[in-house]
Formats: structure tokens, C-alpha cells, sequence
């Protein structure tokens, strides 16, 4: 095409602030929304970083328990609700959904601005809860402690997260429709990228979970303003009940966290093996099952509340049937990459990570789904380091994963791939440092949420701690790298790792109409020739 | 146009109807007990998502979405009431200040 | 109308867009459904710890008036339906007359609600909290269905109140609806029938489970 007559990229497309703040274009929102979630990132991962640093002495180093609570409140808060939860769908989710989907937007693009307010609005609350006083609750909030004793901003923390939980009906709602009514022509079910599908299916959570929150941290307010409420048990109400509700919405959200990474590496890996995804349909229902099936095992985080035997018992088996699908992920990945022509850019570095460090955040999840293990194990560090491997080690990996693969096509520049390397491998040592330790920590019976510890828990603490110190050194090298890119990186062309989906067959980056002609589609993804080498022009 | 009234005005109708039904099985039918109410609850949804919300003219989609809705519910109330409908609960003493 | 006016931009065709306005509005109502959902597994385990006690409370709810609500929400339902029917035949005039009824009718349900309704328990000390009026074994029991009461009719009439502000948006906008485009009053239409539905859940849960057997 003659460069003239290419039309403007969506970046070119006004330069003032106002066309940014009142743009419906997916791609602008996308990175606002990068932006904010970044915002977010490195606050909660400060709020880690005075943890860490707490539980180098084992007397505590910060002077205060309360303090501590505070810390470790925020950095629950902030993380979950402000970074992992919003951070693919939002970001990576925007830009590319209706790209792949050879649309021309969102079917609704304003209320994906609105949803992008939201949760500034709630972001903004969410600081000023953390900041003006703080939470000591957990971010889970339990009653009766949020709804009677405690003494910091809860209202401040639920209005926000309230909001929040509102800006991701909103986005969920938003997906969904888009992905039934926006598909290109050609498009159908089993045509569509991976990507797509986990979208698909976070958004299911999105939007059938996150009512349910909403509503329970209204029933907390209620409680909390009134001093009388249904989880009171003065008067016959069960705090149990806050707790179901509150795991109704957060077990699935667990998935909410991870599903959209399984899609981010699912794109990467045939890519990078210049495969075809081994067992398409496998991977895509299997997708839909997580996100199904985890709406029925919530119980696993209540064994020891109190909840009656037989109860405990049907969500034990029912937590076994989750980890199927995962499983079945995990193999088809692996049986991609059987046999492939492997590059290892900064992308598959991450994504190979993504799948070791996956692999063992959800088997030891499968030891605090077994009844009698959990007993032993619930409370300590080693759910702290369950979670992390999965939440971190799958997530905050696939993000980053993702941000790189699709930088050229978002920025039209190139990162510098050997820095890329770098912060790939830093970050996947840095993380083994810090959470591995944490869990022989909890095996030998450390408990999470204390300010201090016994001595001869220090040698793991310190190595935790110093694993923290690595991390965050790999979390800040992209921070540096990526905004050099920016200006200095080199041009990037359409499609510079010869990828398949629609995405890569626009400019990079993508003019404001996405595609000057609408494309139609005429065969099945990732079909990928092994001969076929990385075309770096 | 009329015979769109029309049904509407037989939808309505039964809706009333079925209104009366469930004050009969509340105070009339004591038999029935709150069972019958539920039933008769049921039914009046569905009603009003078929007769007033044309569930039944709209294409897969939105039957997808009504369906998981319902789903959903079924998986909170059924699965969240498993736990205080099969605790034990053990006799304990309340000592008022 | 231009083609180009007919529909935005995203969309290949106007009828796309009547199918996402549709469905957008179809899971919207499923989320609206799930949040209720915590209000009633709230009053399966409010009812669960002590039934006797929580059905007595729920007697010293106003029957006739929670009866006369239902009647007064159905019929809007009814009547918005003949709204929409009369524009999807082109009668602009006879939407706006009957969209104007079914306004007056949910407002006239807020009215008797909050107006009378609320006044009258609160005037018998129904609230819960120390001041609790019932007395007796049923208290405890009695104060977990008023706090039930109060946070779900509170939930469901917040919903009224943001659907008669829709629907007065429509009757301020008839100006742009005719036979062939008028998604919005439609996509309004499904939100004022599903508020209808939730009461539908509410009534019996409020006032007639508790007097039954």
C-alpha cells in the first residue's frame, strides 16, 4: 500500500488530552487503562516490598503489627482488584479483542470508557482508604471483624471496590456481546483465537460473579452503618454467610486472574514453535469448563470455618474436578512445543515460565483442596505461596508475556530483545527465590498475616526477602526498557514475528478504523509452517 | 395491533390469576404449605419473561444469557444453602451481661 | 436517513445493532439477577437459623399494601408493554400515553412503599436495633427478617427509581422513535418488566411465606 495513502494510526489520531480522556477507541482506552493498572502495580508491589522487608528480623522491622495489618491489607487490595483482576482483560483484552475479531470496536464504545472512570474513581477511593488511615482486615474482609471491630476505613475500601466491581460488569458485558454480535465474516465459534475464548470466559465470570461481591459488600455496609445486619450472630445471623458469598465471587475471580493468561500464552506458544496449537477445541472448552466449574468450589476455603462435614466434602471432590481442564492446558502447551522450531524471544521466555510456575501453583493447590492436608496447611505460608506461584508466577508472568509479544503492534516500535531476555530470566529466578522458601515456610508451620515469627524461621525469611529484592529489580528493568523503546526502539512492521490472526495483518500500530477493508476470514487459526522462519524485517 | 393487545391483555390476566393462586396457597390451601407459594412464584417469572419481556421471539443468544442467569442462581442458592442445612449444631449457653 | 446515520460505526447493519442493544440488555438483566442473589440466600439462612421467629416477623408486614404494590407493578408492566406495541406500530402518540401510565403507576408503588408503607413500620418501631418493638423469644429472629425487610425493599425500590427515570427518558425522546427504529424502548422495556420480576421473588419472600401453613 502507498504510505501516503495509509490512513493515520489510532496514536496520530489527536494529540491534545481531551482526545484521549473522551476517546471510545478500544486501542486509547486499552492504554489508558495501561496506565492506571501500571499505577497500581508498583503501589501494591511497594506495599510487598515493606512486608518483605518487615520479616528480615524475625522481631519485625517496621516497629508496628498494626502497621503490618495495614500493609499486607493494601497490598491484597490493591493487587488483586486494581492489578490482576482488570490487568489482561482490560489492557490486552481491549486492544486486541476487536482486532482478532476483525471488528471495528467494541459493540458498546462508550460504555468501555465509562468502565474505564469507574475504576479511576474507584482507584482514587482505594487510596484514599489506604492512605487516610488504612485497612487492617485482609482483603477479604471478614465478618465480624469488618462489621463490628474493626477500626479503619472499610466503607472507604468496599465503596471502592464497589465501583470496581462495577467497571468489570461493564467490561465482562461489553466482551461478551462484542464477541456474539462483532465477529468478521468467516469468523465462526472455532475459528477464533485462543485469546478470544479465554476472554469469553473471564468475561462469564465478570459478569455473573462480581454482582454477587457487590451486593455482599453492600449487606457489610449495611452492617457496618447500622449495627445490624444478617451476618450478625448476636441476633441469629451467620458470619458464615459473608464468607460464602465473599468466595462465590473470589474463588472464581481466582480464575478471573488466570484464564485470560492461559489465552495470552496459548497465542504465544504455537507462535514462537511455528506450530499449530496442539488440541484447539480441547483448550477452548476446557476454558469454558474453568470458568463453569469454578463457580462450584468456593467451599475449599472454608474447611476449617466451621461449615458442616458433608458440605466440606462435596466441594473437596468438586475442587478435584477444576484442576481437569487446567491440566489438560498444561498438555496441549507442552504438546505444541513437542517437535517445534522453538525461538526463545522474550516472549516464550516468559511463556515457558508461565507453565513450570502454573504447573506448581496448581498442583499444591490440589494439597489444600484435599480435606485432611488442608487441615494442616490452611493459614500458613504455604497458601501464600500457592497462590503467588499461580497469581504471580502464571499472571503477572502472561501479562508481561503479553505485553512484549503485542509492543509492536500497541507502540509501533520494537523492544530491545536482549533486555527483553534479561528481565525474563530475573524475573523468573527472583520470583523462585522469594516464593519457594515460603513454602517449606508453611510446611513447617509458619502462619501467614503475622508481624513476627520464631527464630528459626529467619534463614527462609531472609532468603524470601532477598528473592523480593530480585524481583522487583525485574519488574522495574521493563519499566526502564519499554519507555526507552517508546522513543528510541526501532520501527516495527506489521507483523514482526510472522504470527498468525488478524491483529497482525493491520499496521502496526493499528489506524483508528482497525482495518481499511473489512477482512473475511477463510480458515482456522494458527496455521503455522514449520519451515517458515522469524521474519525480523 | 390487536392481536398483540390481545395477548397482552391474556397475559396480564394470568398474571393476575395467578396472583390470586398464590394467596389461595397461602391462607386456603394450607396443605399446600409455602411449597405451593414457590411454585406459584416460579411460575409468574417465567410468565412475565415470556408474555412481557418476548423471551420466546428472541434467538439464541439471549436465551444463553437468560439461561445462565437462572444457572447461576441455581448454583449460589443450591450449593450455598448445602452448608447451613446439613451443619450440626451443637448446644452451646448464652450468657447475657 | 443515510446508511451511514442508520447505525454506528462498529456495526455492519442497523439490525446488528437492535441484536446487541438486545442481548447487551439480556446480560445486563443476568448480572441484575445475580445481585440479587445474595438477598436471597441471605433470607434462606436468615430463616434457617430460627423459622418461627423469623415468620413472626414477617406478620407485622402490611399484607394489603405489599398486595396492592404487586397489582400496581403488574399492571405497569402491562401497560409499558402496550406502549411498546403501539410504537412498534407507529402510534408515537399512543406509546407516550401509555409509557405515561406505566410512569405512574411504578411511582405510585415508591409512593405507597417509602410514603406509607416505611412510615407505618417505622412508627411501630420495626427497625432493627435496640429499640425493636417485638419483644420475646421471636426478637432476635424477628430483627434478622427486618433487617432482610428494609435492605431488600431499600435494593428494589433504588432499581424503580433509576427504571422511572428511564422511562421518562423515553417519553422525552419519542420525538426519535418510529416503527422500524426504536431499540430503546424496547431495551427500557426489558428493565422495567425484569424490576416486575424481582418483586415477583420479593412478595412472596416478604409477606406471604411466613403466613403460610
Amino acid at each position: 500500500m502507498n504510505p501516503s495513502a495509509a490512513p493515520a494510526s489510532y496514536l496520530d489520531d489527536g494529540h491534545t488530552l481531551r482526545s484521549w480522556l473522551f476517546t471510545t477507541d478500544h486501542k486509547r482506552i486499552a492504554i489508558l487503562y495501561i496506565g492506571a493498572i501500571t499505577f497500581f502495580f508498583f503501589v501494591g508491589g511497594f506495599a510487598a516490598f515493606l512486608i518483605r522487608y518487615n520479616l528480615l528480623s524475625p522481631k519485625g522491622l517496621i516497629g508496628s503489627a498494626e502497621t503490618y495489618n495495614r500493609l499486607f491489607s493494601m497490598h491484597g487490595i490493591l493487587m488483586v482488584w486494581f492489578f490482576l483482576v482488570p490487568a489482561v482483560p482490560v489492557t490486552l483484552g481491549n486492544f486486541l479483542a476487536p482486532l482478532m475479531l476483525g471488528a471495528r470496536d467494541l459493540a458498546f464504545p462508550r460504555l468501555n470508557l465509562l468502565s474505564w472512570y469507574l475504576f479511576m474513581v474507584a482507584g482514587v477511593v482505594a487510596l484514599y482508604a489506604v492512605v487516610g488511615g488504612g485497612v487492617d482486615t485482609g482483603w477479604t474482609f471478614y465478618t465480624p471483624l469488618t462489621s463490628f471491630y474493626s477500626k479503619g476505613h472499610v466503607i472507604a475500601a468496599v465503596v471502592a471496590i464497589f465501583i470496581a466491581g462495577f467497571s468489570s460488569i461493564a467490561t465482562g458485558l461489553n466482551f461478551i456481546v462484542t464477541i456474539h454480535k462483532l465477529r468478521a465474516p468467516g469468523m465462526t465459534w472455532y475459528r477464533m483465537p485462543v485469546f478470544l475464548w479465554s476472554l469469553y470466559a473471564t468475561s462469564v465470570i465478570l459478569v455473573l460473579a462480581t454482582p454477587v461481591l457487590a451486593m455482599t459488600l453492600l449487606l457489610l455496609a449495611f452492617e457496618r452503618i447500622f449495627g445490624i445486619g444478617v451476618f450478625d450472630p448476636k441476633i441469629g445471623g451467620d458470619p458464615l454467610l459473608f464468607q460464602h458469598l465473599f468466595w462465590f465471587y473470589s474463588h472464581p475471580a481466582v480464575y478471573v486472574m488466570i484464564l485470560p493468561g492461559f489465552g495470552v500464552i496459548s497465542e504465544i506458544i504455537p507462535a514462537f514453535s511455528r506450530k499449530e496449537l496442539f488440541g484447539y477445541k480441547f483448550v477452548v472448552w476446557a476454558s469454558i469448563a474453568i470458568a463453569v466449574i469454578g463457580f462450584l468450589v468456593w467451599g475449599h476455603h472454608m474447611f476449617v470455618a466451621g461449615t458442616s462435614l458433608f458440605s466440606a466434602l462435596v466441594f473437596s471432590l468438586l475442587s478435584y474436578m477444576v484442576a481437569v481442564p487446567s491440566a489438560i492446558k498444561v498438555f496441549n502447551w507442552i504438546g505444541t512445543m513437542h517437535k517445534g522450531y522453538i525461538h526463545f524471544d522474550a516472549p516464550m521466555l516468559y511463556a515457558i515460565g508461565f507453565i513450570g510456575l502454573f504447573t506448581t501453583g496448581g498442583l499444591t493447590g490440589l494439597f489444600l483442596a484435599a480435606l485432611a492436608a488442608d487441615v494442616h496447611l490452611t493459614q500458613t505460608y504455604f497458601v501464600v505461596a500457592h497462590f503467588h506461584y499461580v497469581m504471580v508466577g502464571g499472571m503477572v508472568s502472561a501479562y508481561f508475556a503479553g505485553i512484549h509479544f503485542w509492543w509492536p503492534k500497541m507502540t509501533g516500535r520494537l523492544y530491545p530483545e536482549m533486555w527483553g531476555r534479561a528481565g525474563a530470566i530475573i524475573i523468573f529466578v527472583g520470583f523462585n527465590l522469594t516464593f519457594f522458601p515460603q513454602f517449606l515456610l508453611g510446611y513447617l508451620g509458619m502462619p501467614r498475616r503475622y508481624f513476627a515469627y520464631p527464630q528459626h524461621f529467619e534463614a527462609l525469611n531472609l532468603l524470601s526477602s532477598a528473592g523480593a529484592l530480585t524481583l522487583a529489580v525485574g519488574y522495574i528493568l521493563p519499566l526502564g526498557y519499554l519507555t526507552w523503546s517508546l522513543f528510541y526502539g526501532e520501527r516495527a512492521s506489521a507483523n514482526p514475528w510472522g504470527a498468525t490472526g488478524l491483529e497482525w495483518t493491520t499496521p502496526s500500530p493499528p489506524p483508528t478504523e482497525n482495518f481499511a477493508v473489512t477482512p473475511i476470514v477463510t480458515e482456522e487459526p494458527y496455521q503455522y509452517r514449520q519451515a517458515e522462519t522469524v521474519n525480523h524485517e | 395491533m390487536t392481536a398483540v393487545i390481545v395477548r397482552l391483555v391474556a397475559v396480564a390476566s394470568l398474571m393476575f390469576a395467578l396472583l390470586a393462586a398464590e394467596l389461595a396457597a397461602t391462607f386456603a390451601f394450607p396443605g399446600w404449605g409455602r411449597g405451593g407459594v414457590a411454585i406459584v412464584a416460579a411460575t409468574m417469572v417465567g410468565v412475565a419473561a415470556v408474555g412481557f419481556m418476548d423471551l420466546g421471539q428472541e434467538g439464541a443468544t439471549v436465551w444463553l444469557f437468560a439461561a445462565a442467569a437462572a444457572l447461576w442462581l441455581i448454583i449460589l442458592l443450591g450449593l450455598g444453602s448445602l452448608d447451613p442445612l446439613t451443619r450440626t449444631l451443637y448446644l452451646t449457653i448464652n450468657i447475657t451481661p | 436517513m443515510s446508511d451511514a446515520e442508520a447505525h454506528e460505526f462498529q456495526f455492519g447493519s442497523a439490525e446488528r445493532q437492535h441484536e446487541a442493544a438486545i442481548s447487551g440488555m439480556w446480560l445486563f438483566l443476568a448480572t441484575e439477577a445475580l445481585f440479587f442473589g445474595p438477598i436471597f440466600l441471605s433470607w434462606i439462612y436468615a430463616r434457617h437459623a430460627d423459622p418461627s421467629a423469623f415468620d413472626a416477623g414477617s406478620r407485622h408486614t402490611a399484607l394489603m399494601i405489599g398486595l396492592t404494590n404487586t397489582g400496581l407493578l403488574l399492571a405497569s408492566s402491562f401497560t409499558y408493554s402496550v406502549g411498546l406495541a403501539c410504537i412498534a406500530f407507529g402510534s408515537r402518540r399512543g406509546m407516550v400515553i401509555w409509557l405515561a401510565i406505566a410512569w405512574a403507576l411504578g411511582a405510585a408503588f415508591i409512593g405507597l412503599k417509602f410514603g406509607v408503607e416505611w412510615r407505618m413500620d417505622l412508627k411501630e418501631g420495626l427497625f432493627p436495633g435496640p429499640n425493636f418493638a417485638i419483644h420475646g423469644p421471636a426478637r432476635s429472629g424477628a430483627q434478622l427478617f427486618f433487617a432482610f425487610y428494609f435492605f431488600g425493599t431499600a435494593l428494589h425500590g433504588l432499581h424503580l427509581v433509576v427504571g422511572l427515570g428511564l422511562v421518562a427518558w423515553i417519553i422525552f425522546q419519542a420525538e426519535r422513535f418510529t416503527a422500524e427504529r426504536h431499540s430503546p424502548v424496547r431495551v427500557v422495556g426489558l428493565y422495567w418488566t425484569f424490576i416486575d420480576i424481582i418483586w415477583l421473588v420479593l412478595f412472596p419472600l416478604i409477606y406471604l411465606i411466613g403466613r403460610a401453613s
